[in-house]
This record gives C-alpha cells, sequence and structure tokens, in this order.
C-alpha cells in the first residue's frame, strides 16, 4: 500500500517539476503523512539521479581534446590542411593532412630543426622515395626543403604489429616475400634502407605492406651514418662493419621473427635469439629455419640477396622445401660442438675406448640429424610412420598376390581387371603424392607405394599386348615356361628405375632414394638375367654370379662417391647400403666353390685329413669363407676411419656380420664329419678366440658368436667322441663351468678392488 | 551549450579524419547509445542483429548527414542519432518481418566490421561500461512496453509530446500523464 502511494506522490512531483521546472516541497505533498516525509525524499533523489543519467548526453566533457586545429608550432606547406599528428621522433613529427585541390590525405613528415645537414637529408630521402616506384613504397608528392617537410601519400591502413598476430602464416610468409621483393628492387637501385622495423612497415586495407620512413637509407658503399632500432639493428651496424644488402635481411629477419613469435628477437647466450620454434611451438621448420637464417650474425650465414628470400618464401608458400638448412638439427650440432670436443679429450686421456669414442660421436650425429622420413634413418620412430610403411608392405604384397594369381595360376583373365587394379591404384597413388605433397611423410609413403605397383603394371600391360616377346635361349630367360621374356623384365625394370629416380630426385627424401637405389639393382639384374645367371645359380657355378655383378658394386660404389660429394645425401646413402650387402654376397658367391684360390694359385694340394674324405673344392671354400670374414672385418676398420660418415656407417653391417662369417664355415665343415678330428679343436679354440676377442675390441657381435660357437662346438666335440656315454664328461663340463664362475668371481674381485 | 558547441567542434575533427575526436566521440556516447539500441531491438530483432552493427551504421549514417544535424539545433547530438538509430531498428524489423533476408545483415558481425574501419570497433568494444547506465537499462527492460517507450522517446530522443501522441496514436496529455507514471515506476524499481 505504501509503495503505491509514494509511486502516486513520485508522480505528482514530476509532473510538477516538468511543468514549471520547479521542486514541490514533500510537505506540500502530503502535509498529512509525516512519516512518507523521509521515504519520499528518498524517492525524489533517485528520480533526479535516474533522470540525470538518462538525458542530458550533451554535459561539457572535462577531457575533450584540444579543438585548436592546427597547433602554432605546426607549419605546413601549402594550403594542406591540418587533420592530426600521426606520429613523431627524435627527427620530428608526422601529420596527416588533407590536400583540399586534390582532395587526398596526404602524410607530411616535418624536421624539427633544420641544419644544413638535414636539409640535405631531406633531399636525400625525398630522392630515395621517389626513386622507388614500387607499390610497397610510399609515393613522394613533393618536397620543402626550405621548412624540411616531405609530402607523402597517406597510408590508410593498420601498423604490422596491430594485426600481424590476426594472420595465418600464410599470409605473414607473403608478406615477408612482397617486402622481400620490394628491398630487392632497392638494393638493385643501390639503396639500403637501414632502419627497417614493424614501426615502419603499415599494411594498406588489402593488406599490402608499405615500407616506410627512408631517414636512414643511404647508397651502398657510402659510410654508415646510422644505428637503425636496437633488436632489428643487424649487429654489423653497432660494431660500425661495413652495411650492405644483408644487412636489411637481417632487421626484416627481426620483424619476422617478431610476427611469428610476438617479440622481438632478444639476443641469449651467444648473441642467438631464442629459436622460434620453442616460442611458438606448431611453427614449421622451415620457416623457423628461413626466419634464423635472416638473423645469422655473420652476414655470410644470411641470404645473398632479397631475392633468395623471397624465393625461399615462395618455395615454403608452394609447399616445397626451402634452401635455409634445418635450423634444429644446425642448432643442435652447434649446442653438440663442445660435447664432441669433449669426446676426444676423454679418448686421448684414455678415459674411454676408441669404440665407445666412436659410439658417443654416432649418437651425438644421430642427434644432429634431422627427423628423417625414412624409418632406418629416422631418430624418432612415429606410429604414423609406422601404420604408413605397413600399408605400403601389404598393398605390395597383395598386388604381389594378384599379379600371381593372374599370371601364374591364372584365376583371372584378360588384361582389363589387374590393369584396373595396378594402374589406376598406381596412378592414384602417384597423385595423392603429389597432391599432398605439403604432409611428407604421408606423400612419401604413396609416392612408394605407387612406384612399387608399377613394374607389375608393366609386365602385366607387355604380355597382354603381346609387347618385346623376344624370346631367349631357354637357359637365359627367367621364366623358361614364356611367361615374361627377359626384355619385358628389363623394360619395365627401366622404366620403374626411371619414374623412381625421377621422385627421388624432386622429393630429395631418403625413401624414394632407396627405392631408386633398390630399383637399379633390380634393372641390373634384369639386364644379366642373358648372361644366364639362373642357370648358373642352379649349375653351381656361384663364382659366375658373382662376377657378373662386380660391375654393379663398381657403379654403385663410385655412384655413392660422387652422389655425396654433390651434397645428395638421399641417394647416397642407399647407395652405400647397397653396395656393403653386394660386396657381402659377391665375397660369399665367390667363395662358394673355392673359386678364388684356384684363381690365386693357391687351392689346396695337400691333403690335411683322411685323403678319401678330401674334398678340395669344399676345403677351399670354407678357407675362402673365413678369409672373407677376416677380409669384411679389416674393411670395416679402414671403413670406420674414413672421412666420409656415409661410408663409416656401413661398417656396423660389416662389423656385426663378421664374427659368424668367420666361425660358420668351421661348424659347417665340422658337421660334414670329413675331416680330422683336429678341426673340432680348432673351432672350439677359434670360438674361444673370438670370445676373448669381443673383450679385447669391446665388441657384442663377436661375444655372442663366440658363446654361441663354443657351444656348438662342444656340441660336435661331444657327438663326435661320443663322450656322452662317459659320466666324466659332463662331469668335466660342469666342473669347468664352476671353475669359470670362480675365476670370474676373482676377475671382478681385482677389477672392483676387493 | 558548452556540451553542444564541444560535440560539434568533436564532430567536425572526426569528419576531416582525426581518429582521436572520433575515439572521444565514442566513449562520450557509445555505451548510451548501445543500450538504447538493445532497448529498442524488442525480442523479434534480438539475437538475429549485433547491437554494436547498428551502433556502427547509425554512426556511419549520422556521418554522412551530418549537415542535418548542424542545422537543426532544438535537439542534442545524442537525441539525433537516437532518433537515427529508431529509423535504423524499424527498417530492420520491416526486413526481418517480411521475411527478406538482407545478405548484409548475414554476414558475421566481424565481416562486417572489418570491412569497415577498425577504430570503430576498438572504441566500441574498449567502452567502460557504465555500472549506472547498466543498472538503468536493466530497470527498462523490466517496465511494460508502453512505458518504456514513452520513456525513450521523449527523455532520449527528446520527441515533443505532440511527436509522441501521434506515434502512440493517442492525445497529448495523456502521453505526458503516462510518462509521469512511467518515469515514477521507474524510479521506484531503481530506488529498490
Amino acid at each position: 500500500m505504501e509503495n503505491t502511494r509514494l509511486e502516486a506522490l513520485l508522480e505528482i512531483y514530476i509532473g510538477n517539476w516538468f511543468q514549471t521546472g520547479k521542486a514541490t516541497p514533500v510537505e506540500e505533498l502530503c502535509p498529512q503523512e509525516p512519516q512518507l516525509h523521509q521515504a519520499l525524499e528518498a524517492l525524489i533523489a533517485t528520480f533526479h539521479k535516474t533522470d540525470g543519467t538518462l538525458s542530458n548526453p550533451d554535459a561539457p566533457d572535462p577531457h575533450a581534446i584540444e579543438p585548436n586545429p592546427l597547433p602554432s608550432n605546426i607549419w605546413l606547406p601549402g594550403n594542406l590542411i591540418y587533420i592530426e599528428e600521426i606520429g613523431s621522433g627524435a627527427f620530428g613529427r608526422v601529420v596527416k593532412a588533407r590536400d583540399p585541390q586534390l582532395d587526398r590525405l596526404v602524410a607530411v613528415k616535418l624536421v624539427k630543426k633544420l641544419s644544413t645537414q638535414q636539409a640535405g637529408d631531406i633531399i636525400s630521402e625525398a630522392r630515395f622515395l621517389a626513386a622507388l616506384s614500387d607499390p610497397a613504397f610510399l609515393s613522394v608528392y613533393g618536397v620543402d626543403v626550405e621548412k624540411g617537410a616531405i609530402i607523402t601519400e597517406y597510408v590508410d591502413g593498420f601498423d604490422l604489429l596491430e594485426i600481424s598476430d590476426k594472420l595465418s602464416l600464410q599470409q605473414q610468409a607473403r608478406l615477408m616475400a612482397t617486402l622481400a621483393k620490394a628491398l630487392s628492387r632497392a638494393h638493385g637501385k643501390g639503396i639500403l634502407h637501414g632502419d627497417i622495423k614493424p614501426g615502419n612497415i603499415k599494411l594498406d586495407r588489402r593488406l599490402q605492406p608499405r615500407l616506410l620512413d627512408f631517414g636512414l637509407a643511404q647508397h651502398m658503399g657510402d659510410q654508415p651514418h646510422g644505428w637503425g632500432t636496437p633488436l632489428y639493428a643487424a649487429p654489423e651496424q653497432f660494431e660500425g662493419g661495413p652495411v650492405d644488402p644483408r644487412t636489411d635481411l637481417y632487421s626484416l629477419g627481426a620483424v619476422f621473427y617478431h610476427m611469428l613469435c610476438g617479440k622481438a628477437p632478444e639476443p641469449g647466450p651467444g648473441g642467438k635469439p631464442e629459436l622460434p620454434g620453442i616460442l611458438r611451438p606448431n611453427l614449421p621448420h622451415s620457416l623457423q629455419a628461413i626466419t634464423l637464417k635472416c638473423l645469422a650474425l655473420q652476414p655470410s650465414d644470411r641470404y645473398g640477396s632479397a631475392l633468395d628470400l623471397e624465393q625461399d618464401l615462395l618455395r615454403w608458400l608452394d609447399g616445397r622445401d626451402v634452401m635455409a638448412p634445418n635450423a634444429i638439427a644446425n642448432n643442435l650440432a652447434q649446442k653438440l660442438s663442445g660435447h664432441l670436443k669433449d669426446i676426444k679429450a676423454w679418448r686421448k686421456a684414455g678415459l674411454i675406448y676408441d669404440h665407445e669414442e666412436r659410439m658417443l660421436e654416432d649418437s651425438y650425429g644421430q642427434l644432429s640429424k634431422p627427423l628423417d622420413d625414412w624409418i632406418p634413418q629416422s631418430r624418432f620412430l612415429s606410429f604414423h610412420g609406422i601404420v604408413l610403411y605397413l600399408g605400403v608392405s601389404v598393398l605390395f604384397f597383395g598386388s604381389v598376390c594378384l599379379f600371381h594369381a593372374h599370371h601364374f595360376l591364372e584365376i583371372t583373365s584378360g588384361w582389363l581387371y589387374p590393369t584396373l587394379m595396378f594402374g589406376l591404384s598406381s596412378a592414384a597413388l602417384s597423385w595423392l603424392a603429389i597432391r599432398l605433397k605439403n604432409a611428407r611423410s604421408v606423400s612419401i609413403a604413396y609416392d612408394v607405394a605407387g612406384i612399387l605397383i608399377m613394374p607389375l603394371l608393366f609386365l602385366t600391360l607387355f604380355r597382354e599386348w603381346g609387347w618385346l616377346t623376344i624370346r631367349q635361349d631357354e637357359t637365359r630367360a627367367l621364366f623358361p615356361s614364356g611367361i615374361f621374356t627377359n626384355a619385358q623384365l628389363q623394360v619395365a625394370a627401366i622404366l620403374v628405375f626411371i619414374q623412381s629416380t625421377r621422385r627421388a630426385w624432386f622429393t630429395q627424401t631418403f625413401a624414394l632414394g632407396a627405392v631408386a637405389i633398390g630399383s637399379f639393382c633390380l634393372l641390373h639384374f634384369t639386364l644379366i638375367l642373358n648372361r644366364a645367371w639362373v642357370t648358373h645359380l642352379m649349375d653351381g657355378q656361384y663364382h659366375l654370379v658373382g662376377i657378373d655383378l662386380i660391375p654393379l658394386l663398381c657403379v654403385l660404389a663410385i655412384g655413392g662417391h660422387l652422389l655425396e660429394k654433390r651434397d645428395r645425401e638421399f641417394l647416397a646413402r642407399p647407395a652405400y647400403l647397397a653396395a656393403t650387402f653386394l660386396l657381402i654376397l659377391i665375397l660369399e658367391l665367390l667363395a662358394l666353390n673355392g673359386k678364388v684360390l684356384e684363381v690365386m694359385g693357391l687351392s689346396s694340394s695337400a691333403p690335411v685329413g683322411a685323403p678319401e674324405a678330401f674334398d678340395p673344392i669344399f676345403f677351399d671354400t670354407m678357407v675362402t669363407l673365413v678369409f672373407n670374414g677376416i677380409l669384411l672385418h679389416i674393411l670395416a676398420r679402414i671403413l670406420t676411419r674414413l672421412p666420409s660418415p656415409l661410408l663409416r656407417e656401413q661398417s656396423i653391417w660389416l662389423y656385426r656380420l663378421t664374427p659368424f662369417l668367420i666361425l660358420e664355415p668351421l661348424a659347417l665343415m665340422i658337421s660334414k664329419e670329413m675331416y680330422s678330428p683336429f678341426y673340432h679343436w680348432f673351432y672350439l679354440l677359434s670360438s674361444l678366440g673370438i670370445l676373448w676377442l669381443s673383450g679385447y675390441l669391446q665388441r657384442k657381435s663377436f661375444y655372442y658368436a663366440g658363446i654361441g660357437n663354443t657351444l656348438m662346438a662342444l656340441y660336435y666335440i661331444t657327438s663326435h667322441y661320443q663322450w656322452l656315454e662317459h659320466i666324466f664328461w659332463p662331469l668335466t663340463l660342469i666342473t669347468t663351468g664352476g671353475l669359470l664362475l670362480f675365476m670370474g668371481n676373482r676377475l671382478y674381485e681385482r677389477v672392483s678392488g676387493h | 551549450m558548452q556540451g553542444r558547441s564541444q560535440t560539434t567542434q568533436l564532430l567536425n575533427l572526426a569528419r576531416n579524419g582525426n581518429e582521436t575526436a572520433l575515439n572521444r566521440l565514442y566513449q562520450r556516447i557509445g555505451h548510451r547509445l548501445l543500450m538504447l539500441i538493445r532497448l529498442r531491438l524488442g525480442p523479434s530483432l534480438q539475437g538475429k542483429v549485433d547491437p554494436e552493427d547498428i551502433a556502427q551504421e547509425v554512426l556511419i549514417k549520422a556521418f554522412s548527414h551530418i549537415g542535418a544535424f548542424q542545422k537543426d539545433t532544438s535537439k542534442s547530438f545524442f537525441a539525433w542519432l537516437a532518433i537515427i538509430a529508431a529509423n535504423t531498428i524499424r527498417d530492420l524489423s520491416h526486413y526481418h518481418e517480411s521475411g527478406m533476408r538482407d545478405m548484409r545483415r548475414t554476414v558475421s558481425t566481424d565481416n562486417a566490421l572489418s570491412e569497415r574501419k577498425s577504430p570503430h570497433r576498438s572504441a566500441l568494444s574498449q567502452l567502460i561500461w557504465d555500472e549506472q547506465l547498466q543498472e538503468l537499462e536493466r530497470a527498462l527492460a523490466s517496465m511494460p512496453e508502453h512505458y518504456r517507450m514513452v520513456l525513450i522517446m521523449r527523455r532520449l530522443e527528446e520527441r515533443t509530446f505532440g511527436e509522441i501522441a501521434s506515434i502512440m496514436d493517442s492525445t497529448e496529455d495523456s502521453c505526458r500523464m503516462l510518462f509521469n507514471r512511467a518515469m515514477a515506476k521507474l524510479c521506484v524499481i531503481t530506488g529498490n
């Protein structure tokens, strides 16, 4: 009730207030109700406050800006109308003005105090601008030397840092490419900007960049006259060194760093800024590499010209590899160099063994390697990589099954079905590989799968269309039944080799490099088909096959060396790997029927065991196999001392294989039971010798080979002498085992000093 | 009229492209204009259009017809903007009621803003929202439609009771009484 009454009274008050403009006293409104006076007073106060808030928006503003349109200390040339000041600095100020005659906005740079020197600067800055007719530079409309003013176009847009964080990486990179291109034009005219920083870059409404302020610009070769802005200026600008286009590139790189990371590059330890990838975790490696290449402390480590920078940015935008080296690997390599020196020192001081030195160096070498797309060489094994290559393998296996079913089992017939399967999938995979080039690992897996299916497609087409049906005599054909002729195999291999090499060269990846080298070996195998190696293998003429493979070994070794020299590591490494295994294969093939010793005139003439059991060929084979093992071990040792890191890598395979290569022939020989019992003991001693060598050389491969062969030798000896029938023999072995354990214990105590 | 002359000066500077003046103008009227637009929009349009978007449009219209304001000295600058806003919203509700979809309206606010000058956006988003005004807006929003409209038309749009009577299809006297009653009601709500 009271509220309704109060509201009615307030209504009367409000009516009077608006009609007469006078406040009616509370006593007059309700003389009989003094208990309401206080509440009504409060409501009246609320009314005045509320009405004040609701209306009267034009109250004087205590913070109103200076209404005087032209400050007295500003003089504008001609009849320009002053609008506002848009910037100021040590040089003076920049104002925005309107040119009423042409009805356009202009920016006027006014120099504070005009000396003769500054008058000269004004003219030179205006001339620099006039010389550069590029959309990325301001157009100069006029200059007033006496008053110290340059009139330029006014860029209505944004400051770079105001919006750079809202731009995509692609937009940022394109912006940089535009600036780099503009800079390269300026450099081409012999002009250096000298003060590139975010504050001097504006974007117009179409987000096209403009490079402002040529106040510190100079002709190339002039004495440097300015310092630029700290954080964006190149080191040589501070040190008073000679400046050249690469000085501007440093500053542009610093601007790019700021755009990408949200802060200017601050020199950290060693003068290097924090890695952009740390400040912005998802930044692509390539963009980081480009930024860091610009920010190299030594001008010689930067891009050679602004054009190179532009091209590298465009390469990134096109999804291609950039020229700037992988920054992570570089940075790590730099950090690791100190450790590598330590390792050398430790070796000299005898703290570590040779092989440990090598092991440490290899491990550090692995760290400085990029995350490779080739699984065996990658520092990091990702699940997507595993699944992709599993997919490639299964797809290839399935295709081979289909191929086999079609051509050998003739489950399907005609050319259409397999051609569709192989042709469409191969073409689709290759197309996808090119389309998805930004997703590198996926693209490469697709490429590999596409290439692996290709020979099946070619062979199917050749056969179904009856091409290249030049028949060889049956001993020289891989398929005597005539399903495929050698010529068909050879042409298919050539085509696959060409395609895989082309893709490897284009993508520069190890995976495709390996496929290319593999297809090259395949090509060689098909080419030597005409020399009837299949028949040779059947007839046990292994050495002839081995000889046929020697040219391939030479080509791979020499090719690998040449490719490595030309920095084509993606082909050199698989070439070396193939050469290593081919070398082992050739040596073993040559050994298999003892031809090597025969050729060398060393064939065994004196029987060692019982004359009737002596097979000189077999004996020669065994001896050669042992020699091969030793030879390969020596070769491995030589490889580790070579300067080429790629060749050094191959030694590991040889080291792993040699102890087995040395011992296995003996085991084989003894198992034949054709020779003197002396061999049993020789085998046991050799095994123990290898085992002992493992401790001396610190090689696990020797250790495994030694233990395994020792047990094998004991088994042969036991069965040869039928010692299992006497309790003495097992007891001897057990006692020997116990003694060895005790000896091991003593050795341990000696080493640990008890 | 010191306030009005100051506003006129700011307007002239802003028209010539002086961004400081433009921002200052926004600071003076922006929040009030937004409140008015929100109250005016009504339930059928709320959520479909962005009040800031309309504020932009109102200001752009105001700048292009600034001569009319300078000739007519009877109203404050804000009242003049308020009437432009009322007209804009009326046009807008016609579009929506007739089911016609204006493509300009369907672009997202961000796109619409970025097409225009960026400082407008920053000035508006930087508004310090006056607590007192916010309270007033809540009170107005809770009132019956005819109470709210009469208050807006009289105090924000500075219309005469004659104009209001013709809009509301009523007599001048009853509008005056309605206004007094609405004002008293508003004070009771805000006072509590």
